[in-house]
């Protein structure tokens, strides 16, 4: 669990990097050996295109990093472990199961889209030609992740120090407000 | 009336048969008494989710029956399955205060015994003259929903177009064949304006096992928007040029004005009405990048066995997915001099 901490705190800063590009806050780093490969923050509204998810672009930097190290691609997705601030979501899901991801730690549940059992189970439904199903680790450190997305969809900001935050009603919704990821 | 080439791919309510459900009825011996029983009944024990089945029904030279209550207490679907010995209890309750509530004599009502009636509200004609057959149902028909069946959606004229669509993705698919590619073709289209945003083919055999059709596609229209995640460069592809503004000053410009940044918005939002053709069945990966796009309508030819609009799932009328499509399957073969229509 430690580690998923320090993990999780890592991706939770790469959420708020996206934040304060304007983009929604959803920050991922792929670990493999112990070590941070990639990461990848939304870059939708960058890019105009509704795919470019924080995964979607860190799959990417991984295959860069293969590259780049000689590495066999396929031996690595096999062995990373993904830690991403909010659940997946089908596209995504299915993604990282075509990669062969083995594990995905997670930070909150994602009600409108997800694809690891929120919407769909993608993760671990029957699906032979898109791969292995992949285990998952949920609600690691959800609180913070839900905290950055209810920043941005409210339009607070969220270095506004905690006295001065509007208080609005937060109970559990867990994420909220239109294509978190 | 001609058999479509373009079968709509509809949420399971249209095309589902009847299921039965297990109710307590009682037979009225008298059917003056109807009305009165029908009005207690309604208060004693609401329909609920039952809100389609008539209360009576009026069987020929059999007298009147009326139902009484669901042989389990209501539940939402998938529920287990009753005990076949079980006792009409419930039902018995329900007829000892529906005689006290409305002071008949017990002979007006025989012992409840059960029937099967159709559990669901009919959704098609189809369905409603099944459920019928069990027991009398409402039924509310949805126009479009008919047409979509009856094969007369399309004009001819409209057909003709899409299967030139079609085709063109056909040609896009052989092309990746050459190259060693997934044979998977897609055509992008603003239907309003019938004209080609993008046209490109599945890369996932090179360096981005992600490159499927559809996400190559969607990132083709992305780049006619000035955007775009990945580097894709293939001489087969097209990219519509970005559009500049017209004389009007309104083509693909948008009037509204983003409020939290004061800035007018320009151009097409992702692929937002565009139609899709394509084809193969789009995997639940490629599914959920057409949503997130808000595409109008997806049109592809061989179904897929994981595929998501249709064949393993129904994404584009996901329950809880905040954008839906319409979809529809190509299942008519034409001549075609590089294609193999298998």
């Amino acid at each position: 669990m430690g580690d998923h901490i320090k993990w999780m705190t890592k991706a939770l800063d790469y959420a708020d990097e996206a934040l304060k590009k304007g983009e929604v806050p959803v920050g991922c780093i792929f670990v493999y050996e112990d070590e941070e490969i990639a990461t990848g923050g939304n870059r939708v509204n960058e890019t105009k295109n509704a795919t470019s998810h924080a995964e979607i672009v860190a799959i990417e930097k991984v295959m860069n990093w293969c590259a780049e190290n000689g590495h066999d691609q396929r031996e690595v997705f096999r062995q990373v472990t993904l830690y991403v601030t909010v659940e997946p979501c089908i596209l995504c899901a299915a993604a990282l199961r075509q990669m062969s991801v083995p594990l995905v730690v997670y930070g909150c549940g994602n009600e409108r889209f997800g694809g690891c059992g929120s919407i769909l189970n993608i993760a671990r439904d029957p699906l032979p030609s898109v791969g292995e199903s992949f285990d998952i680790v949920k609600g690691v450190m959800a609180e913070e992740a839900v905290l950055l997305l209810k920043q941005f969809y409210k339009g607070e900001n969220p270095h506004a120090p905690e006295d001065k935050r509007k208080s609005k009603k937060s109970k559990d919704d867990q994420t909220s407000g239109e294509d978190v990821h | 009336m001609m058999p479509s080439e373009l079968v709509p791919v509809l949420d399971d309510v249209y095309c589902r048969p009847v299921h039965l459900v297990d109710f307590y009825v009682s037979s009225i011996g008298d059917r003056r008494h109807t009305a009165t029983l029908v009005r207690v009944l309604t208060t004693l024990h609401p329909l609920g989710q039952y809100q389609h089945l008539k209360r009576v029904r009026a069987m020929k030279n059999k007298g009147v029956r009326i139902l009484l209550c669901p042989a389990e207490p209501q539940q939402k679907a998938g529920e287990a399955q009753r005990d076949s010995d079980n006792s009409c209890a419930p039902a018995c309750t329900t007829l000892t205060s529906l005689l006290k509530n409305t002071k008949l004599p017990a002979s007006s009502l025989s012992k409840p015994y059960l029937v099967k009636v159709p559990r669901h509200p009919p959704a098609t004609r189809k369905q409603y003259d099944e459920a019928s057959l069990y027991w009398p149902v409402t039924f509310h028909e949805d126009k479009e929903i008919s047409q979509l069946l009856s094969g007369e959606f399309f004009s001819a004229e409209e057909v003709q177009k899409i299967k030139s669509y079609l085709q063109e993705a056909e040609t896009m698919a052989t092309a990746a064949a050459q190259k060693g590619q997934e044979p998977v073709g897609i055509v992008i289209v603003d239907p309003e304006r019938d004209r080609t945003i993008a046209k490109g083919h599945d890369l996932r055999q090179g360096k981005n096992p992600l490159h499927h059709a559809v996400m190559v596609g969607v990132d083709l229209v992305a780049k006619s928007q000035g955007g775009g995640m990945w580097t894709l460069t293939d001489s087969d592809f097209y990219v519509r040029p970005e559009e500049q503004m017209d004389s009007k000053g309104d083509v693909h410009r948008s009037s509204s004005t983003d409020v939290s940044s004061g800035k007018e918005k320009v151009g097409p939002y992702l692929c937002t009405a565009y139609d899709v053709y394509v084809t193969q069945e789009p995997c639940p990966m490629c599914c959920m990048a057409l949503v997130h796009s808000r595409v109008g309508r997806v049109f592809y030819i061989k179904p897929h066995v994981d595929g998501g609009l249709g064949s393993r799932y129904k994404i584009h009328v996901q329950n809880g997915l905040n954008h839906h499509f319409s979809v529809f399957q190509w299942t008519g073969t034409w001549r075609h001099n590089n294609t193999d229509p298998t």
